[in-house]
C-alpha cells in the first residue's frame, strides 16, 4: 500500500508545532491545526511533491467538540505516496482554491452537505441541492427519510381524487422539491453574467452525456464563461451508506457509475478487504475473474464512449456498429453473472457464483473477433480530415493542469502523465498480468481518444491472459474466500454478519473514467460510520469551464465527450 | 384564345408532372434515405409499415399533419409563418426551368419539357435559391428562442458563403456553353459532343461540396447538429411545419441542385459521353422515353453520393465550413475560370 | 408570354404552402396546457428572458462580402455569355477585373474578417 512513511515528515514537524503523524497499517494521516493548515498543504504540494488533489471532505462527529473533522487527501506520483492530512472545525475552514481548482468543487459539496463555510472561496454555492434549501443533508442529525414538508398530491389523487383506501393510501407529506423560481435563483448566483447572451445547455439536452446543466456566456459564438450545476442525479448515496451492511452497499456502488459498474464494485469490495485486512484469503480463481470481467467492463465503457463521441461529431454510423459489440459484451456479462447494466457480482471475499460452463469459449471467440472491428472503425476515424480537424488542438490539458484539477484516467494520461492505479497500487490479479499504459503526448481531445482506443487493445491483452489462467485451473478451485477462524473474523457468502473492525481507509481502483476511490471510517460493527466517495467523473469535470473558455460552443460536445463524465458517478 | 387555352393546358400538365415528382417523390426519398441509411449501418430499417416500408412516408406525413398546432409564447406570429412559405415556394419553383428531356411531340405540338425556358433560367435558379436565406433568418429570429436564434445565424452564414462560391463556380460552364438558359446549355454538350465534366473537374468537385453546404448536409450540417443545437432553427416548429423544413432542404433542394448539376456538368439527358467523339446509349431499347431515363438516372447517381457521404463523415465545426468557403474555394473558382477562358476557344475549335 | 408557367405555378406552390401552414390548427388537437408554449431551454427556466437581443456581428461582415460578390458576379454574367465573340480583348480586360476584385479578397483575409470566430490571438 502507497502510504508514505513517517520518516519524510521529520523535518515538517520542526516547522509546524502542531503537526502530529499517525501511521497505521491501512492510512497514514497527519494530524494539524486549522491555523495551520494552508501551510502544511502547501509545503506539502510545493516542497514534498505531494502535487496531485485526490480528495477532501470532512466527517461530523456530533458528540464531540470541535464537531467536524476535515480531511485531504493527496498523491506524489512521482513517488507514488499518498498522504491524509486532518484537522478538526467547528464550522469554517479556510478555502485551498487558490491551490487546487479541484478543491473548489470538493469545498462546494462540503458546504452543501455539511454547512461548512469556507473563507476565501470565490463563489460559496451549493453543489448539488438548490439555492434556497435550507438543510445540511448529511448532517448526523438530518434524518434518513428527509424532513416532509411539502404537499404534493400524487398522481393517483389529481387523475381520479382522493379516494385511495388502507394501503393505497400514501402520505401526501413528501420532503421539499424545487421549484420553477428556486431553479432560476440557483442559475442567477452560479453564473454573473458578463456577455451578450447566457445559453442553458441543460439538463434535458440529448448532447450532454446525462443530466448536467451548463451555463455558457456566449459572445457570438464564443464562450467568454462557463459553469457547470450538478445535481439533478443526487440520489444520496452517501447518506445511504451509513445505513446500510457493508455488503449491502455494494449494490448502490454499480448504480453510481452504470457503464462501469463491474469495476466499481470490484473497487468497494477491495476497498472493504483492505479495511478487514483479508487480500491474502481471497482464492486467486476469484482474483482472476475479477479482473476479467473487469477488463471486459473497461472495453464496454469505452465502447459506449466511442459510439457517443462519434455521434456528437456527427460519424452517425460508429455508434451504431459500437453498440452491436457492446451487445456481444452484455450477452456474455449476463450469461456469467446474469445481469447487463447493474451487476453485483463481486463479493467481499471472492465472487458470487463460479464461470458458468463454455464461459470462457464465448470470452476467447469476441477476444479473437474484436480487433480486426477496432481495426476497421480506426480506418473512417483516425486519419480522416474533418475527425482530425474537429478533434486536434482542441482542449488541450497540460500537465500541471492535471496535478491543478485533480485529473485522472485517460485524461491525466493523455497528457503525458502514466497515472494508473492498476500499476500504482495494483489489485487483484493485476500484479500478475502484463499489460502497458498508452501515454498521450499533447493533452488534447484527439489524444484522448487514441488513449482509450489503445487501451482496449490492452484490455483485449489482459483478458486473454486471464482466460489462459482460468483455463489451467481445476474446476473445484474456490471462488470465495475461507476465513482461518470463524470465531473471530467471519465471512459471510451473503455477507450478513461481516463486522469490521475499527479503523479508516483510502482505497480507490482503476474505473475506464478516472480513479473511484473509497474512504471509509469504521468505527466497528456492521455498517460504516462515513463513506465518502471520491468520484473521478467529478474531477475530470471541473476542468471544463478552463477548457472551455475562448472556445466556440461546436468545441462543447467534442471536449465533453473526451472528458467522459457519467452524472451518476458526479452526483452520487 | 385558342392557344392559349391550349397553352394552359400543356402548363397545367407540366406542373401536375413537376409537383407529383417534387413533393412525391421527395417524401419518398425520405425513404431512401433511411434504407441506404440503416443498410450502411448494417440494420434493415423501417420494415414494418407496408411491404418493407413502404409505406412509412404516408405514414410519418400523417403523423406529422395531425399533431397539435403549439406557438412560442413570444414570437412573432406572421414571421413564424412566412419563413415556411419562403422556404417551400422558391425551392419549389427551381424545377420550373429544369429540363427533363428533349422537345417532342404530342398531339401535332411541340412540347419541351420544361415549364420555363427562358433565356435566363440560370439566372433565375441563383436568385430563387438566394431566397433560402431569407426563410432560414426569418424562422431563427421569430421563434425568439436562442437556439433557434444561433442556429438560424449559423446556417444562414454557410449560405451565404456558399452561394457566391456556387455562383462563380458555374461561370466555367457558362462561358463554354455561352447562353444562360438551362435547355440550350444541353443542347450545347450534345451539339459539342462533350459533357463540361471533362473540362471543367474542379468546378464540377467545387460545384458538388457547395451542393452539400447549401442544402445543409454533411459534412456541413452544423446546424443539425443535434448534440449542440437540437434541430437548430427549427427547435420551435412543430408538425407538419417541421417537417416541411427537412423536406425541402435535404430533399427537394439536393434534388434541384442535383438536377442543375447534371444539366451543367453531366449532359443532361444524353446518354454516355466519349469526350469530343460521339454518344453511347446502352439504353436504346427504351426507344423515346430514354433521355428521360438518362436524366434521372444521374439525378439519382449523385443523389446516392450526397446520401453516402451523409452517414460516413463527421462534421466540421462551423468557423472551419465558412473559412473553406472564402478561403480555399473561392480563389479555387477564380482560378477555374481564368483557366476555362483560355482554353474555351479550343473547345470551340 | 415565356413566364406564363412559371406565374401560374407560382400561384400554386403559394396556395400549397398556405394550406401547409394551416394544415396543423385544422387537423390536429388543440389542448393549451400552461407551460406548453415555454421557449426550448433544455427544460429549465430561462436566464435571458428575450432571445431577440444583439448577435455577433461576424455575421454582418459575412452579409457585407457577399453583396461585394454577387455584385461582382452580376457584373461577370454577361461577359460570361458574349465571351465567344469579344475575342482576345474580353479575356485581359476580365482578367484584370477579376484580379483587381481577389487583391479585395486578400485584403479581407488579411484584415482578419473571415476569422471572425476569435477575436483575440488563437494559435492553431
Amino acid at each position: 500500500m502507497p502510504w508514505a512513511k513517517e520518516e519524510d515528515f521529520i523535518e515538517l514537524k520542526k516547522r509546524f508545532s502542531s503537526l502530529e503523524i499517525e501511521v497505521k497499517p491501512t492510512i497514514t494521516n497527519l494530524h494539524i491545526s486549522k491555523s495551520e493548515l494552508i501551510e502544511l498543504l502547501k509545503a506539502l504540494k510545493e516542497e514534498k511533491g505531494y502535487k496531485l488533489f485526490i480528495d477532501h471532505s470532512v466527517v461530523d462527529f456530533p458528540d464531540k467538540s470541535p464537531r467536524f473533522q476535515a480531511f485531504y487527501i493527496l498523491y506524489n506520483v512521482d513517488e507514488r505516496k499518498r498522504i491524509v492530512v486532518k484537522t478538526w472545525t467547528d464550522g469554517t475552514l479556510p478555502s485551498i482554491e487558490k491551490l487546487w481548482f479541484a478543491g473548489k468543487w470538493a469545498e462546494r459539496e462540503c458546504y452543501d452537505m455539511f454547512g461548512i463555510i469556507y473563507e476565501g472561496h470565490e463563489n460559496l454555492v451549493r453543489a448539488f441541492m438548490w439555492e434556497t434549501y435550507q438543510y445540511h443533508p448529511l448532517r448526523k442529525d438530518f434524518p434518513l427519510e428527509g424532513y416532509a414538508n411539502d404537499y404534493l398530491p400524487s398522481l393517483n389523487e389529481v387523475l381520479w381524487g382522493d379516494n385511495l383506501q388502507g394501503l393505497m393510501n400514501y402520505d401526501k407529506m413528501h420532503t421539499p422539491v424545487p421549484t420553477l423560481e428556486d431553479l432560476e435563483i440557483t442559475e442567477k448566483k452560479r453564473l454573473k453574467k458578463k456577455a451578450q447572451l447566457v445559453l442553458n445547455w441543460g439538463p434535458l439536452h440529448p448532447g450532454t452525456h446525462g443530466t448536467m446543466w451548463f451555463l455558457f456566456d456566449l459572445e457570438g459564438e464564443r464562450v467568454v464563461q462557463c459553469d457547470v450545476i450538478l445535481g439533478q442525479l443526487h440520489r444520496g448515496v452517501e447518506k445511504l451508506a451509513e445505513n446500510e451492511m457493508y455488503n449491502q452497499f455494494l449494490v448502490y456502488t454499480d448504480r453510481m457509475d452504470y457503464i462501469s459498474a463491474l469495476c466499481s464494485n470490484q473497487a468497494w469490495v477491495v476497498a472493504v478487504e483492505r479495511l478487514l485486512g483479508i487480500e491474502d484469503l481471497v482464492p486467486e480463481k476469484a482474483k482472476y475473474i475479477r479482473t476479467m470481467m473487469s477488463e471486459l467492463q473497461r472495453i464496454n465503457s469505452h465502447l459506449l464512449w466511442l459510439g457517443t463521441y462519434a455521434l456528437d461529431i456527427g460519424a452517425l454510423t460508429i455508434f451504431l456498429y459500437a453498440f452491436k459489440e457492446r451487445e456481444k459484451l452484455m450477452d456474455i456479462i449476463e450469461g456469467i453473472t446474469g445481469a447487463r447494466l447493474t451487476i453485483s457480482y463481486p463479493r467481499v471475499g471472492g465472487v458470487r457464483m463460479d464461470l458458468p460452463e463454455g464461459a470462457l469459449e464465448v470470452i476467447k471467440a469476441f477476444v479473437k473477433r474484436f480487433p480486426k472491428e477496432l481495426k476497421d472503425w480506426e480506418t473512417i476515424l483516425s486519419r480522416n480530415r474533418v475527425w482530425l480537424r474537429r478533434n486536434t488542438g482542441v482542449g488541450v490539458v497540460n500537465r500541471e493542469d492535471v496535478y491543478f484539477y485533480g485529473l485522472t484516467g485517460a485524461v491525466a494520461r493523455g497528457s503525458g502523465i502514466p497515472y494508473d492505479i492498476r500499476k500504482f497500487e495494483p489489485y487483484d490479479a493485476y500484479p500478475w498480468v502484463e499489460f502497458d499504459i498508452p501515454v498521450g503526448e499533447n493533452g488534447d481531445v484527439y489524444d484522448r481518444y487514441l488513449v482509450r482506443l489503445e487501451e482496449m487493445r490492452q484490455s483485449l491483452r489482459i483478458i486473454e491472459q486471464c482466460v489462459s489462467k482460468l483455463e489451467n485451473m481445476p474446476k473445484s478451485a474456490p471462488f470465495f474466500a475461507e476465513s482461518p477462524d470463524p470465531k473471530k473474523l467471519k465471512i459471510p457468502l451473503d455477507g450478513i454478519g461481516l463486522k469490521v473492525p475499527e479503523g479508516e481507509i483510502y482505497s480507490s481502483g482503476e474505473n475506464p473514467r478516472g480513479e473511484l476511490g473509497f474512504y471509509i471510517y469504521s468505527t466497528g460493527g456492521v455498517k460504516p460510520y462515513r463513506v465518502k466517495i471520491r468520484p473521478g467523473s467529478m474531477y475530470n469535470l471541473c476542468v471544463y469551464p478552463k477548457l472551455m473558455k475562448d472556445r466556440v460552443i461546436a468545441d462543447a460536445v467534442a471536449v465533453l465527450a473526451s472528458l467522459d463524465p457519467v452524472v451518476g458517478e458526479i452526483d452520487r | 384564345m385558342e392557344g392559349l387555352l391550349a397553352q394552359l393546358i400543356i402548363i397545367g400538365a407540366k406542373i401536375l408532372v413537376i409537383l407529383a415528382v417534387v413533393l412525391g417523390l421527395g417524401a419518398y426519398l425520405t425513404l431512401v434515405e433511411r434504407k441506404v441509411a440503416a443498410h450502411i449501418q448494417r440494420r434493415p430499417g423501417p420494415m414494418v409499415v407496408g411491404w418493407h416500408g413502404l409505406l412509412q412516408p404516408l405514414a410519418d406525413g400523417l403523423k406529422l399533419i395531425t399533431k397539435e398546432d403549439i406557438f412560442p409564447r413570444s414570437g412573432n406570429r406572421f414571421l413564424y409563418n412566412l419563413a415556411l412559405v419562403l422556404a417551400l415556394v422558391p425551392a419549389v419553383l427551381v424545377f420550373a426551368v429544369v429540363p427533363f428531356g428533349p422537345e417532342f411531340e404530342v398531339f401535332g405540338l411541340k412540347v419541351k419539357p420544361i415549364l420555363t425556358d427562358v433565356n435566363v433560367g440560370l439566372l433565375l435558379v441563383f436568385a430563387l435559391g438566394s431566397m433560402a436565406v431569407y426563410a432560414i433568418a426569418l424562422a431563427g429570429w421569430a421563434s425568439n428562442s436562442k437556439y433557434a436564434l444561433i442556429g438560424s445565424m449559423r446556417k444562414a452564414g454557410i449560405i451565404v458563403s456558399y452561394e457566391v462560391v456556387i455562383t462563380f463556380a458555374v461561370m466555367g460552364p457558362i462561358i463554354l456553353a455561352g447562353t444562360l438558359s438551362t435547355y440550350e446549355i444541353v443542347q450545347n454538350q450534345i451539339e459539342q459532343k462533350l459533357w463540361y465534366l471533362w473540362v471543367q473537374p474542379i468546378a464540377f468537385v467545387i460545384y458538388l461540396f457547395a451542393l452539400l453546404a447549401e442544402t445543409g448536409r454533411v459534412p456541413f450540417d452544423i446546424q443539425e447538429a443535434e448534440a449542440e443545437l437540437v434541430t437548430g432553427f427549427t427547435v420551435e416548429y412543430g408538425g407538419i411545419k417541421f417537417g416541411l423544413f427537412p423536406l425541402v432542404e435535404w430533399y427537394v433542394e439536393v434534388l434541384s441542385l442535383s438536377a442543375i448539376g447534371v444539366v451543367l456538368f453531366l449532359g443532361g439527358w444524353s446518354p454516355i459521353n466519349i469526350p469530343f467523339v460521339g454518344f453511347v446509349d446502352p439504353l436504346f431499347f427504351l426507344g423515346p422515353l430514354s433521355p428521360f431515363v438518362w436524366f434521372v438516372l444521374k439525378v439519382g447517381l449523385l443523389f446516392l453520393f450526397v446520401l453516402w457521404l451523409h452517414w460516413t463523415l463527421p462534421r466540421y465545426r462551423i468557423d472551419q465550413i465558412t473559412e473553406t468557403a472564402w478561403k480555399v474555394m473561392l480563389p479555387l473558382t477564380f482560378v477555374n475560370l481564368v483557366l476555362t477562358a483560355i482554353i474555351a476557344p479550343i473547345v470551340w475549335r | 408570354m415565356d413566364y406564363l408557367g412559371f406565374l401560374v405555378f407560382a400561384f400554386v406552390m403559394l396556395g400549397i404552402a398556405l394550406l401547409m401552414v394551416f394544415l396543423n390548427y385544422l387537423l390536429g388537437p388543440k389542448a393549451p396546457s400552461s407551460l406548453k408554449d415555454y421557449p426550448y431551454e433544455c427544460g429549465v427556466p430561462l436566464y435571458d428572458k428575450s432571445a431577440q437581443t444583439t448577435f455577433h456581428q461576424g455575421y454582418y461582415l459575412l452579409g457585407l462580402l457577399l453583396l461585394l460578390f454577387d455584385i461582382e458576379a452580376a457584373f461577370l454574367f454577361p461577359w460570361t455569355v458574349v465571351y465567344r465573340y469579344l475575342g482576345i480583348f474580353g479575356f485581359v480586360e476580365m482578367f484584370l477585373f477579376i484580379f483587381i476584385l481577389t487583391y479585395g479578397l486578400l485584403y479581407a483575409w488579411r484584415k482578419g474578417m473571415l476569422d471572425w470566430q476569435f477575436e483575440e490571438e488563437y494559435i492553431d
